[in-house]
């Protein structure tokens, strides 16, 4: 059904779209061209069989220093009538891994609105983040949001390779 | 006067220094001012007009800025410094031809000064005059060879010129720089590690590019300890693997890629081939969907696996995968099964297939609340999944009826679930009712207001049905709530998909201004886009993202190629020839006021006043601009429709000459402009694409009226063309 693959320069006017179909925090394009230029092995796309665009996560590294290897995802949406698939899990773990691998990040963080139970309990429950606090006012419309945090060195190690080939 | 800098007194040379470094850190006014005191005492100074043209045209006095800039170069015209000025502005306006130009004279007088030719390169690779770009990359090097990026900036030029060994041999040269152990670039960068993992990654690419396979994989196995991009490396691996037809160790790179992402098409497919298998060959089903099988219990959970042997199964084998997906997805709860399944209806026995096995499922559900495999009653969820899929599926074939009727079941079920109302309104578009769409679509989104996804369809269907004023309400429900401007708003965030339905939607209802000014919106966005790569031209370099820089051009080189550019293009062409043709008939069209009692909105829905319009912009720099031009007016009034359509159409030749609507489209342009040749090579490019296409025949028509109703066409160039037409 869907396929999961990293992100290319070539999917993200799909990516804004995607993004502003299904949320209220938007982004320029420069922002997605930013993330793949910094960050190329982050962002994830899902692709349905007719080769579109139905999900997508933008992540990058935490670019403030003290918290440099800290992950971080910038957006992650799923066309609604895309559910039940386990997409958003699918792209997130495959950023996260490539949080650790490429850039060594010990943990990764996001912020979601506190009413979206829904991404709530993807997040919490599905994906074992926790809640690091509450950043009063944190979206354009006076929103509060959770700052949620996961480690990421319990999940990930660095595997041998074989390199006898 | 023509004196340089350095002939001016010390204290002008100072603050002429200073002016120089107020440009870097942008404060402008200072900058200014700074200019002004020299000039005061050397009122003519070439230098120093130039630079002060370069402050104004950052604080929005273009044509000043222009005029002072000029003028400097005319008094010293051998000035690099008023060259390179001229040069920057022109940059600043997205005119980098005239930049490219301007830089190149630059140089003449200052070969080697790092920052014009580091600029230049930017600008050549922006033109996209690659051998150029080479040529100016190499000076860099000359003077600089132990900075990465400016190296790194060369082997990428080479690569552009299709020069992967050019390319592969300035990193070999210079990679020691980044690899050496006790390469000063490591002390204080925390990013070294990924920066060398990008470079051997890199270079590896170069390899493979160049052919040479066996090297690519030694190299491989001898960069891996400092590669940080396992995906990348082990993509590459399986890859090169492969290329060298060593099968069996492809094979295994290949599963272990799939065992880090069971849900990729790519992988899977690989993991095909190095078992000498193609999905695609009907002599290999037997034998992929045995492996797929294999795949499938070891990765029971990937979705991909799942679908995969739909796509190329048939009689048996289909029927049995469908009947394990189609439970699954059932019993789950899938939305979008239908939706995955559609792409199969293209071979028809494979969708009577499908509507047999759903209609199987619903009358057994319906007998025995159980499917084959029950071991107890199925929830009722599924039954309403099942009677969903049927909706569709009656969609499908024309059966509107049908399925509104079944739509109607599930509904009444489950009057709750979003997806229902979302699918009816769009078998009522099938239908034809996009009033009744509309209309469902809309009572989906209010049961669910928190949704964007829903309310963008909502948006959409309502543009649809022409209620343009409804749709802008409905989707400022999502813009931001400290955005100064709402539809601005939604204009600055590159909103696309509504531009372009809002400019459909005012060309059916006949106001040919609004319309257009919303798709040169459309096409503004595209040319950000396309614009917006100018900065990574030197970023990526030193960031080592090289691999995804070459990725960024060639995505940029087909940016207006994008579904949404050519519709909006394409439509743009048609309201300018429309515009043309109404007022070369005598009743030109007129622009549509603005409905005065209709106000900018404001998050509470309260219009703001009027004069609101007038104070914004003023005093602040680059804030949004306000709706200066509310009908398209200044579209309308333009002096030639005809050389705005050009515009549109010339971009349409180069990026979609392939599709024969550009041809047509063009045709329209150069008939009325009376540009017969380019008429007759609109004709040509269709006939080379669509020998058959309807409309050549109108097209040839057309043209040969039009010759022999020109007088004013010299009679030898008519004879050409139209001997040209005869072929």
């Amino acid at each position: 059904m869907i396929t999961i693959r990293q992100a290319r320069a070539n999917d993200e006017i799909a990516m804004q779209n995607c993004n502003l179909t299904n949320l209220p925090e938007n982004y320029h394009m420069k922002y997605y061209l930013y993330h793949l230029a910094t960050w190329p092995e982050l962002s994830f796309v899902a692709e349905n069989e007719q080769s579109r665009v139905v999900g997508y996560v933008l992540a990058k590294m935490n670019e403030d220093t003290a918290e440099s290897l800290d992950g971080h995802i910038t957006s992650l949406s799923v066309m609604r009538s895309y559910r039940r698939l386990g997409i958003a899990e699918r792209l997130m773990n495959q950023a996260q891994r490539a949080m650790f691998e490429v850039f060594g990040a010990k943990r990764v963080s996001l912020h979601v609105r506190v009413s979206n139970i829904a991404a709530f309990s993807l997040y919490r429950n599905t994906l074992s983040f926790d809640i690091d606090h509450t950043e009063a006012k944190y979206y354009a419309d006076g929103e509060d949001a959770y700052s949620m945090k996961k480690d990421l060195t319990t999940l990930y190690s660095l595997e041998k390779e074989n390199l006898d080939f | 006067m023509s004196l340089t800098v350095s002939e001016l007194p010390h204290k002008e040379q100072a603050l002429f220094r200073a002016a120089l470094k107020l440009y870097e850190v942008k404060q402008f006014k200072k900058g200014l001012k700074t200019c002004d005191q020299i000039l005061k005492k050397f009122s003519d100074h070439g230098e120093t007009l130039a630079v002060k043209g370069m402050f104004l045209a950052h604080l929005e006095r273009r044509e000043d800025a222009y005029e002072l800039i000029k003028r400097g170069i005319e008094i010293s015209p051998k000035s690099s410094i008023s060259w390179h000025v001229y040069g920057i502005v022109c940059r600043f306006d997205e005119n980098y031809e005239e930049a490219a130009r301007c830089y190149e004279e630059a140089l003449k007088a200052d070969s080697e000064n790092p920052t014009i030719l580091r600029e230049l390169g930017q600008l050549y690779t922006q033109l996209r005059q690659y051998q150029k770009l080479v040529e100016t990359r190499s000076r860099i090097v000359k003077l600089d060879s132990k900075t990465p990026h400016f190296w790194l900036g060369l082997a990428v030029a080479h690569q552009l010129t299709g020069r992967n060994d050019l390319a592969l041999k300035v990193v070999s040269t210079h990679e020691y720089i980044v690899l050496d152990e006790t390469s000063p670039l490591k002390a204080n960068n925390p990013n070294y590690k990924i920066e060398v993992s990008e470079l051997l990654m890199y270079k590896n690419w170069l390899m493979e590019l160049n052919g040479n396979y066996q090297l690519a994989v030694d190299n491989l196995k001898e960069i891996r300890p400092r590669v940080t991009d396992v995906t990348a490396w082990k993509e590459q691996k399986a890859k090169l693997l492969l290329k060298l037809d060593r099968k069996e160790a492809a094979a295994l790179a290949y599963q272990d890629l799939i065992k880090r992402n069971p849900d990729s098409n790519v992988y899977i497919c690989g993991y095909l081939s190095c078992n000498g298998l193609d999905i695609s060959r009907p002599d290999d089903k037997d034998a992929v969907l045995e492996i797929i099988r294999g795949l499938q219990q070891q990765f029971p959970t990937s979705n991909t696996l799942k679908f995969l042997p739909l796509t190329f199964c048939d009689g048996d084998d289909f029927a049995k995968e469908a009947d394990k997906l189609a439970k699954f997805s059932l019993r789950k709860g899938i939305p979008s099964l239908f939706t995955s399944m559609k792409t199969l209806y293209t071979d028809q026995t494979k969708g009577e297939a499908l509507g047999k096995l759903f209609e199987g499922y619903a009358s057994q559900l319906h007998d025995t609340k159980r499917l084959d495999d029950s071991t107890a009653d199925e929830p009722l969820s599924v039954s309403t999944w099942c009677t969903f899929y049927l909706a569709q599926h009656a969609d499908y074939y024309g059966n509107y009826e049908r399925a509104l009727q079944l739509m109607e079941t599930a509904i009444s079920v489950s009057p709750d679930t979003v997806d229902l109302y979302m699918v009816k309104a769009k078998i009522l578009k099938h239908a034809g009712d996009i009033r009744g769409a509309r209309d469902v679509m809309d009572f989906g989104r209010q049961k669910d207001l928190n949704d964007r996804f829903i309310n963008t369809r909502t948006v959409k269907y309502m543009l649809r049905n022409n209620e343009v004023d409804e749709a802008e309400k409905t989707i400022v429900l999502f813009v931001r709530d400290d955005a100064e401007h709402m539809i601005q708003e939604i204009v600055d965030t590159q909103t696309t998909w509504y531009m372009r339905e809002r400019g459909h939607a005012y060309r059916r209802l006949g106001d040919i201004g609004r319309a257009l000014k919303h798709f040169h919106q459309v096409a503004h966005a595209f040319a950000t886009y396309h614009n917006d790569q100018y900065d990574f031209h030197t970023y990526s370099m030193r960031k080592f993202t090289m691999r995804a820089y070459v990725d960024i051009l060639e995505w940029e080189d087909q940016v207006f190629t994008d579904p949404v550019y050519i519709d909006s293009a394409a439509a743009a062409i048609g309201c300018y020839v429309d515009l043309h043709d109404r007022k070369a008939a005598g009743s030109p069209f007129v622009p549509i006021s603005a409905d005065v009692s209709k106000k900018p909105l404001t998050r509470n829905g309260t219009a703001k006043t009027g004069q609101h319009n007038l104070s914004a912009g003023v005093g602040e720099a680059k804030q949004a601009a306000v709706d200066v031009d509310p009908n398209g007016s200044t579209f309308v009034k333009a002096e030639s429709h005809l050389e705005n359509a050009l515009k549109f159409v010339e971009t349409l030749e180069k990026s979609v000459g392939s599709q024969p609507e550009t041809h047509v489209s063009a045709f329209e342009v150069h008939l009325r402009m009376k540009k017969y040749f380019l008429a007759l090579k609109s004709i040509n490019s269709l006939r080379a694409i669509d020998d058959n296409h309807p409309s050549l025949v109108p097209m040839v028509v057309r043209i040969n009226a039009a010759l022999d109703a020109d007088d004013s066409f010299a009679a030898p160039m008519k004879a050409a063309l139209k001997g040209q037409l005869a072929k």
